[in-house]
């Protein structure tokens, strides 16, 4: 057939010129549909809605400039419309449409066509955007221009029902017979090392799932086995889906998730329901594996050496807190969690690199891991946790993640609290042990005082002449304070202050053997100097050992010469205040030295008369070390002015009178010593 | 307590760094100068300047500290006596047992 070009307008109703132009109007369909499998191909912009539009439009555009003035000058149609448009609009002219002329009949078809088609299919394609589905279609018939091994290495898909290799068998079969697609099968199986019992890994179903579409392909088309292979899949319930949709119990809104939500539920109760660490781990690290599906789940710390035991691990079993054997090339990784305070995850331990430094982890089946640091907001990680898959690459995805640091996080609060617990019993125990040790000492210091105590005269013995009067007051520690009189004859009285050094029982037994001693003493009629002389030979070895001293005033009054004789050992000495010069204090002092430092010590011994209105005071350091508020103490000064002014009180007056001033001088403050005084008033 | 501890030739220098020698504290420094002479120093000076009282039981832990040195055959020497502690001596009559110096070298000085 020979085709003339303007041939349509020079030969209107010649018999031949229909089919000449029933072959150009073939032509012209050919190039359109030629346009659109270019266009899908190298735009990768199939859509739903561009294609029918886009094909409509250059078709209706093709019935309107080519097919009607063809159909015109065989008399079909008013030729009006043709010469002059539809309602006579001339832009609409057929021929000349929106006024472009001077093109022949086909060109100016073929130009409106072209425009309209290709207009509306990139004016759609922008407009809609292509969904999932329609990525897939695109892929599966656009994909067939590319090569396979391309997309080989990226598997971010998988099925999400395991299918066994008998089943793509079974397919295969129904195309290329059962003979062919076993040894089809066998051969792969024999290149991928697959196992014989039909079993397929998760990983390597797409792989055997690309190799049945190929082997497919060769009977029927690539693009067809690629619809076959998915249906057959979709048919047995099985279908490629997202990796990461097997997770979408931990997508997106934690807060939404009905799964998450459970399993953060379930948490905050294993942690809540106890303060035992090991429960709360082993029971959360169960969870995490049944509920994900884990190999094995742990919690590991850092001891100060910077090794790591197991606190608590599931899906594993461990003797003591020993790491696995095959864990070990995890620690770098640990040691990575602990420095930078982040997660580390490796969805793929199977990778060339990773493989390497983990051979053991990927010998011992583990494909993929992540390790959490466990640990409150600014503060250093207290332990990892350690999640590990045999089962699921690609399990750990950006939002679970975020659901296992936040577990953590929870974890972390958890451990804070029950430390801060042990911590406060901690504190209770001692408190309570301080306050036991208190107690023992405070009963200690109370038997000290009871045996203190009950040497001490219940009163004064009553002489003829002379007022006497004695009394002790004691400090919150319990001093050795002593005091006694010992009548040789009912004229003549030894009166004694003593105070042995230190605050203990010790003290008030050293107290009890001076008063026996003195007791047996004071009956051998000997003199004070003779009587300290002895008693200091007596007690040094006791007093040596017991690391105590005792100072002492020794004095025998006889109240028919109103002598007083007297030896000191160290004591303060007593102040004689006269009645008949009350601007004089005398103090009684002679030479000696406190008891139970040396064993030969003389003593020496004065004697001085007192006469009627005399006072002498004999007291404890107590006394004059008693402290005012200000550190102030009352000193020997402030007994003589006191002294002064008591003269004309009884003995027992004089005593009532110093407590009261030594009360009102010490103020709030405790007595540090014990406060003995003795009276002795001649009247 | 504080302490300080000097070594001068085979004496040791306790140097007491407390204004006080009382009952409250007196049990550290005796736990201190056993320390010393478990250590093999016999001859021990105690300076006493910054002290400021001293009660029975701080002269207690000094005549026990005394009482030690004796019996290893030492010295227990005290300097810088401040007032009232030296009239806690001499109304014990602890300065006649004790070698009572003015000043450490002094004390030091007379070990030479």
């Amino acid at each position: 057939m020979n085709v003339v070009p303007g041939g349509a307008a020079d030969g209107a109703g010649d018999a031949h010129v229909p089919s000449v132009n029933l072959g150009l109007l073939g032509l012209s369909v050919f190039v359109l549909s030629l346009l659109l499998v270019l266009a899908s191909k190298y735009g990768r912009l199939y859509c739903n809605t561009l294609c029918p539009v886009g094909t409509l439009l250059g078709f209706l555009t093709w019935l309107y400039t080519l097919l009607l003035p063809s159909l015109s000058s065989s008399g079909w149609v008013p030729e009006n419309l043709i010469l002059n448009g539809p309602f006579g609009i001339t832009l609409l002219k057929p021929t000349e449409l929106f006024g472009m002329s001077g093109m022949d009949l086909w060109s100016h078809s073929l130009f409106w066509s072209m425009l309209f088609n290709i207009g509306a299919y990139i004016i759609c394609s922008i407009l809609f955007n292509q969904n999932e589905q329609e990525r897939d279609q695109v892929h599966k018939f656009i994909g067939t221009f590319h090569r396979e091994d391309a997309q080989r290495h990226t598997e971010r898909k998988r099925l999400s029902k395991p299918v066994t290799t008998d089943q793509f068998v079974t397919l295969m079969s129904k195309f290329i017979g059962e003979a062919e697609a076993r040894s089809a099968l066998d051969s792969y199986a024999n290149d991928q090392e697959m196992a014989k019992d039909g079993s397929v890994s998760e990983f390597d179903l797409p792989k055997l799932k690309r190799f049945t579409e190929k082997t497919l392909a060769g009977s029927v088309g690539g693009a067809a086995a690629r619809v076959i292979v998915n249906n057959f899949l979709s048919d047995i319930g099985s279908s490629m889906e997202s990796v990461y949709d097997i997770f979408s119990s931990v997508r997106t809104n934690l807060d939404q998730n009905r799964e998450s939500l459970f399993v953060r539920l379930k948490a905050s109760e294993i942690i809540n329901r106890t303060l035992d660490l090991h429960v709360i781990m082993d029971d959360l690290l169960t969870l995490l594996v049944k509920e994900f599906k884990l190999d094995v789940a742990m919690v590991l710390t850092r001891n100060t050496a910077g090794s790591y035991s197991v606190f608590s691990i599931q899906g594993e079993e461990v003797t003591g807190s020993d790491l696995p054997r095959w864990y070990q090339d995890n620690i770098p990784f640990i040691d990575q969690v602990y420095r930078e305070q982040k997660t580390h995850f490796n969805n793929d331990l199977r990778q060339e690199e990773t493989a390497q430094s983990l051979d053991q982890t990927v010998a011992e089946g583990f494909i993929s891991c992540a390790h959490i640091p466990i640990l409150r907001e600014g503060e250093p990680v207290i332990a990892v946790l350690s999640l590990l898959s045999k089962s699921i690459a690609g399990l750990f995805t950006r939002e679970f993640i975020e659901l296992l640091s936040n577990l953590a996080g929870q974890l972390a609060q958890a451990i804070t609290i029950v430390h801060e617990v042990e911590a406060k019993q901690v504190e209770r125990n001692q408190k309570e042990a301080a306050l036991l040790q208190t107690a023992k000492i405070t009963r200690d210091m109370e038997i000290a005082q009871q045996i203190q105590r009950s040497f001490l005269p219940d009163s004064a013995p009553i002489i003829a002449g002379m007022d006497l009067a004695g009394r002790c007051i004691s400090a919150a520690h319990v001093g050795g304070d002593y005091y006694d009189f010992i009548l040789r004859t009912d004229r003549i009285v030894d009166i004694v202050i003593a105070d042995v050094s230190g605050h203990s029982v010790g003290a008030a037994l050293v107290m009890s053997e001076v008063r026996t001693l003195l007791r047996s003493e004071a009956k051998s009629l000997r003199n004070p100097h003779a009587i300290l002389e002895n008693l200091n030979i007596q007690l040094y070895d006791d007093l040596t050992r017991s690391e105590l001293f005792i100072t002492m005033f020794y004095a025998k009054f006889d109240v028919n010469t109103g002598e007083l004789s007297y030896s000191n050992a160290g004591h303060n000495n007593p102040v004689l205040q006269r009645a008949s010069d009350d601007t004089l204090c005398q103090e009684l002092d002679t030479e000696g030295l406190i008891l139970g430092v040396k064993k030969d010590v003389l003593f020496e011994e004065r004697s001085v008369t007192l006469v009627s209105g005399d006072v002498l005071l004999f007291y404890t350091d107590g006394l004059t070390e008693a402290c005012d508020k200000n550190g102030n103490m009352f000193g020997t000064a402030g007994v003589y002015r006191h002294l002064k002014t008591c003269l004309l009180m009884s003995a027992e007056n004089i005593i009532d009178s110093f407590f009261d001033t030594i009360h009102d001088f010490v103020g709030s403050q405790n007595l540090q010593d014990d406060i003995s005084l003795v009276v002795v008033k001649i009247l | 307590m504080e302490f300080k501890t000097e070594c001068s030739g085979a004496v040791t220098v306790l140097f007491v760094k407390e204004d006080r020698l009382d009952a409250n504290n007196s049990e550290e420094l005796k736990v201190e100068m056993r320390r010393i002479f478990d250590s093999g120093v016999k001859d021990l000076v105690i300076d006493l300047k910054e002290v400021l009282f001293i009660d029975s039981s701080g002269l207690g832990v000094l005549v026990s500290g005394y009482k030690n040195a004796s019996i290893l055959h030492g010295s227990l020497k005290l300097s810088n006596l401040q007032s009232q502690v030296k009239s806690m001596f001499e109304l014990t009559r602890l300065q006649r047992v004790f070698d009572i110096f003015i000043t450490v070298d002094d004390a030091l000085q007379s070990y030479t």
